[in-house]
């Protein structure tokens, strides 16, 4: 974007993004599913549904950060 | 089973547990261990190492002299400067040192009469984790300010409505699965390989103490696997203290950067 002025963004090395991607998968699937599983204890959703539906938006959020962050 | 053990076998403690990795207090204290003392000579050894190599800095290096000054361009040029950009030069000397003790700690894992490396107690490589965690938030925050640096690192460019989805990963991310995977990688493959190597040495053991012609045989390939994976384990020493310093540098690089 326009704010880009004494430290561009550098092309990161192979190992680093490998890093990074896994690092935003786990962390998506993590926060969301505990989300969703303290949804399930507080509503008393039947068959850990939350956690299920919790772990899928966080997938999806952590691809989309993944594409938006290091997608060229 | 049930294995008739010779001598030979008899006082190898089998199978290996997760006591090895915390060994007793040296001289009656709690607080001096094994581990302590091999981290003390890592650091007298490292120290000595670099005041050796550049007291007496010469136009044209002498051997100790290039030995030490390829040690520190390798992470300077081929770390620092590659991930960070000029502007990162000034981390060089702590990634440096974070380098050469790192891999000289990892290393004990196979030097003989050590063979345990401090890096397979969650305790060191949290440590060390938890200093490049606190270096690139203190980088950020003195960048751009601690509010503006939350902001930037958190927020993206993205619909309004994607962000409540984002900003809980995000948060994660730089708050928690950062340091922890920092630590835990090289916890984990210091852990992991001194379990191996004690699994093939002392199985080789417990299998020649059966007296049993096959079973022998079997034992002496396990301690040929123990030699390989000894071997292996100097690989995974120095390429995860590699990891770890380029990791440390890809975080302080994101602290910097005016935006993703």
């Amino acid at each position: 974007m326009a704010g880009e002025n004494s430290t561009p963004k550098r092309p990161q090395s192979g190992a680093d993004m490998g890093w990074t991607a896994l690092g935003y998968l786990l962390a998506g699937i993590g926060v969301w599913g505990l989300i969703g599983w303290l949804v399930d204890r507080w509503l008393d959703v039947p068959m850990h549904f939350g956690v299920l539906v919790g772990m899928l938006i966080g997938m999806a959020g952590a691809v989309y950060l993944i594409v938006k962050r290091m997608g060229t | 089973m049930n294995l008739q053990l010779a001598p030979l076998a008899a006082d190898v403690p089998w199978p290996p547990s997760v006591g090895e990795f915390f060994p007793p207090g040296i001289g009656g204290s709690v607080w001096v261990t094994k581990f302590s003392v091999m981290v003390w000579i890592a650091v007298a050894v490292i120290i000595v190492f670099f005041l050796v190599t550049q007291r007496n800095p010469k136009i044209v290096p002498t051997k100790a002299q290039w030995l030490g000054e390829s040690v520190y361009g390798f992470v300077r040029n081929g770390i620092t400067k590659e991930v960070i950009g000029h502007e990162g030069i000034r981390f060089a000397p702590y990634l440096t040192t974070l380098f050469v003790f790192i891999s000289f700690v990892n290393l004990f894992a196979i030097i003989p009469g050590f063979q345990i490396s401090p890096s397979s107690h969650i305790a060191f490589p949290a440590v060390l984790a938890l200093l490049s965690f606190f270096l690139y938030w203190y980088q950020g925050a003195k960048k751009h300010g601690f509010g503006n640096y939350i902001k930037t690192s958190i927020l993206l460019p993205a619909p309004w409505w994607v962000q409540p989805i984002l900003l809980p990963i995000e948060l994660a991310q730089i708050l928690l699965i950062r340091p922890v995977t920092l630590a835990v990688r090289l916890f984990a493959n210091l852990f992991a390989g001194h379990l191996i190597l004690l699994v093939f040495t002392l199985g080789g053991f417990v299998l020649l103490g059966t007296g049993n012609i096959g079973l022998a045989a079997v034992g002496l390939i396990s301690w040929g696997m123990a030699v390989v994976m000894t071997l292996f384990e100097a690989g995974v020493a120095l390429l995860q203290a590699y990891v770890f310093v380029l990791l440390s540098a890809s975080y302080i690089q994101s602290s910097l950067a005016d935006e993703h």
